[in-house]
């Protein structure tokens, strides 16, 4: 499949989400399984209601003060090993 | 990676397991709650409720539910019908003997379980020595009604000295049901004190064990064998005891402790009945030093970072001590069998 040049992200089915002080961690029922991403304050769970690209939502986070921008890369690569293995979706 | 962000602490447990009664229609001989009547006090089905309102608020994922055999509560059908309306994943241990075609119909609607069915041996000889006269005919029943209405369900069996030899064949019998095999750790806990001199896998079963976990990747080890499986094995799963830093375990008349094997007074953390789940999940001494246990003289062991002392609970029921190093941790394990020859040694 053509990979989608600048994605959404939304949860899949069977997974839940939670916030926690180094990030986020996701549940998913294929296993049980827990991934934990740490993303720090960069992201919340409203990231995976799938309505702001993650430029987009490093923008508006930033008008708004704390997102160090140099962690974009890592959360990016830690954003495609969800997908990978089913944790979330592009779209 | 993930152990180190699970180990600084996370704001409220992943999973917990809720024993949700005591009363039990088997006696069990390694039954870890000392299951059979029911405990006193347990939780009403208004606190029941309760409970799963705060699992709820507090974004716990999974709910664990054991006993006693859940079943037997009149309430517990629309209780977990309760949780998945709350989004709560539950996954239920059952030992099959109130399973029939109507509960089987019944739980094909439910698609936010997992259930687990006990067996401890293929053969009705080893089963029933375990777990009472009868039991592995009408174990087999429940899975069969639970697979002709297609439940998924796991085979959960506790490794004891007397069904190791037929690992093979649970392997095989999970397989022809379309089930996974889920082995469990015998644990000297509740009626296991009495019964583990004879139950207790030995030293040479639990090493080959180990070998025989290695090989078989989708066995699944639920509960805790850190101290036997390798470095592999273990970057498939939680690498670290989660008791008070990702689980906790709440008892039937609502006491809470960091895990189920460890349902004594030194380990009581407090009750929900008196306090909310957070305010004990936050501020608990007891769960504060679980959290900072170091198993010292395991710091310098080339496994430390695989099994970090391996299961405190294990320890506390052997020398009650928690800061001990897991009785049954497999570098010993092979240093006493090398040492005396491979020949079995009890302690």
């Amino acid at each position: 499949m053509k990979p989608i040049k600048d994605p959404r992200y939304i949860l899949s089915s069977g997974t839940q989400i939670r916030e926690e002080d180094f990030g986020l961690l996701f549940y998913t029922m294929k296993g049980p399984r827990l991934y934990f991403l740490s993303s720090g304050q960069m992201l919340n769970s409203s990231f995976f209601q799938g309505e702001l690209t993650l430029d987009q939502w490093i923008r508006l986070k930033k008008e708004e003060g704390s997102v160090p921008e140099e962690r974009k890369g890592g959360i990016k690569k830690s954003l495609n090993q969800l997908k990978d293995k089913g944790v979330i979706i592009e779209r | 990676m993930s152990a180190e962000m699970a180990r600084k602490g996370l704001r409220a447990p992943v999973n917990v397991t809720w024993e949700i009664t005591l009363r039990c229609n088997l006696r069990c001989v390694h039954c870890l709650s000392n299951a059979g009547p029911v405990s006193k006090e347990e939780l009403t089905t208004s606190e029941c409720r309760d409970l799963v309102d705060q699992l709820t608020v507090l974004k716990v994922f999974q709910v664990n539910i054991g006993g006693g055999e859940p079943f037997i509560r009149e309430d517990f059908l629309d209780l977990l019908r309760y949780s998945h309306e709350k989004g709560l994943v539950t996954c239920v241990s059952t030992n099959g003997m109130l399973v029939d075609n109507d509960l089987a119909r019944e739980l094909s609607s439910l698609k936010m379980l997992y259930l687990q069915v006990s067996l401890d041996g293929a053969t009705a000889e080893v089963n029933d020595q375990i777990r009472g006269k009868g039991t592995y005919k009408k174990i087999l029943n429940a899975m069969d009604c639970l697979a002709r209405h297609r439940v998924p369900f796991s085979i959960n069996t506790v490794l004891t000295r007397t069904n190791y030899p037929q690992l093979d064949t649970l392997r095989e019998m999970a397989k022809e049901y379309g089930a996974e095999l889920r082995v469990s750790r015998f644990r000297p806990s509740g009626r296991g004190k009495e019964s583990k001199d004879y139950l207790g896998p030995d030293k040479d079963q639990l090493e080959a064990f180990a070998d025989w976990l290695n090989e078989y990747d989708l066995v699944r080890t639920g509960d805790s064998f850190f101290c036997l499986t390798s470095e592999n094995r273990r970057i498939k799963g939680l690498d670290m005891c989660g008791a008070a830093k990702m689980t906790c375990c709440i008892s039937p008349n609502g006491k809470v402790y960091p895990c189920a094997f460890l349902q004594e007074s030194p380990f009581l953390v407090g009750s929900v009945r008196e306090k909310a789940l957070k305010d004990l999940w936050d501020n608990s001494l007891v769960f504060s030093r679980y959290r900072n246990l170091d198993v010292k003289s395991c710091l310098s062991c080339f496994r430390f970072e695989t099994c970090r002392g391996g299961c405190p609970a294990m320890a506390y029921h052997t020398y009650h001590d928690i800061s001990l190093p897991d009785p049954e941790c497999l570098v010993n394990i092979q240093r006493d069998l090398k040492e005396f020859g491979g020949s079995e040694i009890r302690d």
